[in-house]
């Protein structure tokens, strides 16, 4: 197979990402028992067109499967099967395998269990034999009807007319007397070019009015002795006239029909219609009589002249000062996704290169002068423009992930005995592709959990005064910056007293821990904890909410619980719009410089050591803010820097404002739970964007610390993970003593 | 008789992979300027104001399907002698036998060979230079 060949195969896979995901929808609502035939087609197109895509490159595999997948559905289409339950599980089952077919002739997936293959084709099988009592038609067997005989085509009707290898035209003196014939005479003006018309409009549209037994009888001659030399010739002039002959008198065509050709153009095209005798019939545009010279004529064959369009370079009308006749409108076009992620990068890289000429133009002192200032404002608006496009490039509507979701609850519910709606809310909002990829598992496993240990069985659930139905709300939204998805179940809530008991019974608590309720809810996110009583088929495969925990924090997400006890729960997962950039607070911390995302940062406030700093029993310290007690953080002791000596601190205090040693610089910081934190900090540098670079993947993992970035003067800086540093904050600072220094402070 | 670069040809098929298969193994035999459409709609549009010898169109499609392009080509005096060629995987009899009825030139045959192609076309057009 040549490139090209592998560039179309390309897109057959592309295409099969689309409709995979449609034979999904369709069959996800089949199953709903919405048995519309313009649903049964779409899952039948879905099919057959990677059927037909397939065969196009020998994938024989996938023909083979796809073919009798398509001979199955085609029952159904007919009407020959009922969408029954079993019925429709089965093309769930096809459709499974059927996607891995593609993903094996991508090689992105393993090779597909002959078995299986075998097993599923004995139930398609089972659905034909149900339908019409026959095995389907072998691929590739001739769908056309014996007996059928192609039509060959009547090639006058089209153009080509017999002529001979020198190019006459044999019609050339075939007027026979009483079909006296028409003379026309054009000459266009430049404006009718401008106007992104063509002479060949014309000659095609007195084509068109020749009757089928005159079919290329038409003589076209193009007068050019108005044509200057080379030299002379302007590009935007049109110099050309053209003779028509045309069959007139009975039967033939009137000066009225060849009137209606050129009444679209009268205004800026001279028009002569003459009877081939020379007596004038018609003149449209009096005022603009034609030299009627006789030349050399060029005779033109009819083959060229239409419908295959007329070389241009004849007309020497150029083709740039013509506004374009009828663009191509194409809505989209396909790129491969690496060179979006090499141009992602480059951005990325232009945003450290902006930075950096900023900050060396800040030491040179260059930026005193406010025109330079102006520009290099320009350019930094802009580079946050090309950015943003950049990321609008390799976004994505979270449907796809959303639909799929249908049939992780249709199978959950199924198996759990339960049953339950799912309403998806907000599917057009888009997201970073790469986001879009990880968000399966971490999705499908928190529905199941929802499944199994948040929505009741139908029996509690009626008990409960609560529709038997349960109710599961998957919603997507833009917020600041950040995407939301929530998954909002109408369940029991979460049995707190349980929760913590099996917490201390797995040792993840100490058995006198005092515990707000936030804080036992992210217990079920602890790695080794299940509430399960049974393992169950859905989440108890031995991945806990702990992995999606993870799953998410891996993204640069977090994922928050409010649940009430009868109500249900809500979970919160907040993803970051793109991996790659993120608006960063630069602080200076024990000598060195750190980043924290801007969308954590709460406050910048100052306080007084003696006045607003408490140390509780345990030894901890809060700080009192604004008559809110939070855990204050001392970043340098957190991160385990080196304590500076008198002397750096004070060339650090410098920096800030903290001119008193009285004084803190503290950074109140907050995570998506809404639990603050103050961090201690020298000062605060700068607010800018910085490019996220994986630190796990050149090092590995520190606590405190997601990511790593390059600043403008070229030096690495540590990119701060907030919600572990006040996760670890407020485990140790003993809530109730918070809230009894809280009313001590006030 | 017709050399294929004289042919103006359009494909019509919601599949792009399919077109481009198409478009290229007739590149192979001399077709030129190939049009592609992605379904019946958009191929009236275009044949609105585009003269074309050669509609080759899939059977199944989104809105108008093949069939109901064949019968409005065929129904336009402008178009009526255009050749039309259905391509089609389905074995599906009452669908040929509506499309004879409309007036098909040919059918082909998914999958086809280029040999097959060649065949196919020249039943329409005679032997192709």
């Amino acid at each position: 197979m040549g490139d090209d060949m592998d560039d179309i195969l390309n897109i057959f896979f592309e295409e099969c990402d689309e409709l995979l995901p449609e034979l999904e929808r369709g069959l996800g609502e089949l199953s709903d028992n919405e048995t519309n035939p313009e649903t049964i087609n779409a899952i039948f197109r879905a099919v057959h067109s990677i059927k037909g895509g397939a065969a196009s490159f020998g994938l024989e595999r996938l023909v083979r499967f796809a073919h009798v997948y398509e001979s199955a559905l085609d029952c159904l289409r007919s009407g020959k099967v009922e969408p029954s339950a079993d019925t429709v599980r089965m093309f769930f089952l096809a459709m499974d395998v059927l996607s891995d077919l593609v993903a094996e002739a991508k090689q992105t997936g393993d090779a597909v269990d002959d078995q299986r293959i075998d097993e599923n084709l004995k139930n398609l099988e089972g659905i034909i034999q149900q339908g019409d009592g026959a095995s389907p038609a072998q691929v590739g067997e001739s769908v056309v009807p014996e007996g059928f005989t192609p039509v060959a085509v009547d090639f006058g009707g089209f153009g080509f007319d017999e002529t001979d290898e020198d190019g006459t035209s044999s019609q050339e003196d075939d007027a026979a007397p009483s079909m006296q014939r028409l003379r026309v005479v054009f000459s266009p003006h430049n404006e009718l070019y401008a106007r992104g018309d063509d002479a060949r409009n014309l000659l095609v549209g007195l084509k068109e009015l020749l009757p089928e037994e005159c079919a290329g009888e038409m003589d076209v001659t193009c007068r050019q002795d108005n044509l200057p030399t080379l030299g002379d010739i302007s590009a935007d002039d049109a110099y050309l006239t053209w003779e028509v002959l045309l069959p007139g008198g009975k039967g033939g065509v009137t000066p009225d029909d060849v009137n209606m050709v050129f009444e679209w153009v009268s205004d800026v095209c001279d028009v002569t219609i003459t009877h081939e005798g020379d007596e004038t019939v018609d003149e449209p545009n009096a005022a603009h009589a034609i030299m009627e010279v006789e030349t050399q004529p060029v005779v033109v064959n009819e083959e060229e002249k239409a419908p295959s369009p007329l070389p241009e370079e004849k007309e020497t009308a150029p083709l740039v000062s013509k506004p374009p006749r009828k663009r191509e409108q194409h809505a989209s076009i396909r790129v491969d996704i690496g060179r979006i992620g090499m141009l992602m990068d480059m951005v990325g890289e232009m945003v450290i290169g902006q930075a950096s000429l900023e900050s060396a133009l800040g030491k040179s002192g260059a930026l005193q002068d406010q025109e330079l200032l102006k520009r290099l404002a320009v350019i930094k608006s802009l580079t946050r423009d090309i950015q943003g496009a950049v990321m609008a490039i390799r976004a994505q509507s979270v449907r796809n992930v959303f639909q799929r979701m249908q049939r992780v609850v249709r199978e959950g519910s199924h198996l759990a005995g339960k049953d339950v709606a799912l309403i998806l809310e907000g599917e057009d909002t888009e997201v970073d592709r790469t986001l879009i990829e990880n968000l399966t598992d971490p999705l499908t496993h928190m529905l199941r959990n929802a499944i199994d240990h948040g929505i009741e069985t139908p029996e509690e659930r009626i008990a409960a005064g609560k529709p038997a139905q349960g109710t599961i709300r998957l919603t997507a939204r833009h917020r600041s910056g950040r995407i939301l998805i929530e998954i909002r179940d109408d369940g029991g809530g979460i049995n707190q007293k349980r929760v913590l008991q099996t917490a201390i019974k797995r040792g993840i608590v100490p058995p006198d821990a005092h515990l707000s309720e936030g804080e036992i809810n992210e217990l079920i996110f602890a790695p080794g904890f299940s509430t399960a009583e049974k393992v169950s088929d859905l989440s108890g495969r031995g991945v806990g909410m702990d992995v999606v925990k993870q799953a998410i924090h891996n993204l640069g997400g977090r994922v928050s619980i409010k649940s009430t006890p009868g109500k249900g729960t809500l979970f919160t997962l907040s993803l970051p719009l793109t991996l790659a950039v993120l608006d960063g607070m630069l602080i200076e911390c024990s000598g060195s410089t750190m980043v924290v995302p801007v969308s954590s940062v709460v406050e910048l406030v100052t306080v007084k050591i003696t006045e607003d700093v408490y140390v509780i029993p345990d030894g901890s310290r809060v700080v009192s803010v604004r008559g809110r007690c939070i855990p204050l953080i001392y970043l340098g002791e957190e991160l385990t820097l080196p304590d500076l000596g008198a002397e750096d601190r004070a060339a650090a205090e410098t920096m800030g404002a903290a001119d008193d040693s009285d004084q803190l610089i503290v950074l109140v910081v907050e995570n998506e739970a809404g639990a603050r934190a103050a961090l201690v900090v020298d000062g605060v540098r700068d607010q800018t964007q910085v490019v996220i670079k994986s630190i796990e993947k050149n090092y590995r993992q520190i606590k405190g610390v997601s990511a790593a970035t390059i600043l403008g003067d070229g030096s690495v800086s540590l990119i701060l993970d907030v919600s572990t540093l006040i996760v670890s904050a407020t485990k140790r600072v003993d809530t109730r003593a918070m809230e009894l220094h809280a009313e001590r402070a006030a | 008789m017709p050399s294929a670069s004289q042919i103006r040809a359009l494909i019509v098929d919601d599949q792009t992979s399919i077109r481009q298969v198409l478009a290229s193994h007739m590149t192979e035999l001399g077709f030129k300027g190939i049009a592609q459409r992605k379904d019946g709609k958009e191929a009236l549009e275009y044949l609105e104001s585009n003269p074309i010898h050669l509609v080759i169109s899939d059977f199944n499609m989104p809105g108008i399907d093949g069939l109901a392009l064949l019968q409005a080509v065929r129904s336009n005096p402008k178009t009526a002698k255009t050749a039309f060629i259905i391509l089609t995987g389905e074995a599906n009899a009452e669908l040929v036998q509506k499309a004879v009825a409309a007036g098909v030139n040919n059918f082909l045959a998914k999958p086809y060979t280029v040999a097959k192609l060649k065949d196919t076309l020249e039943k329409v057009f005679g032997p192709i230079r």
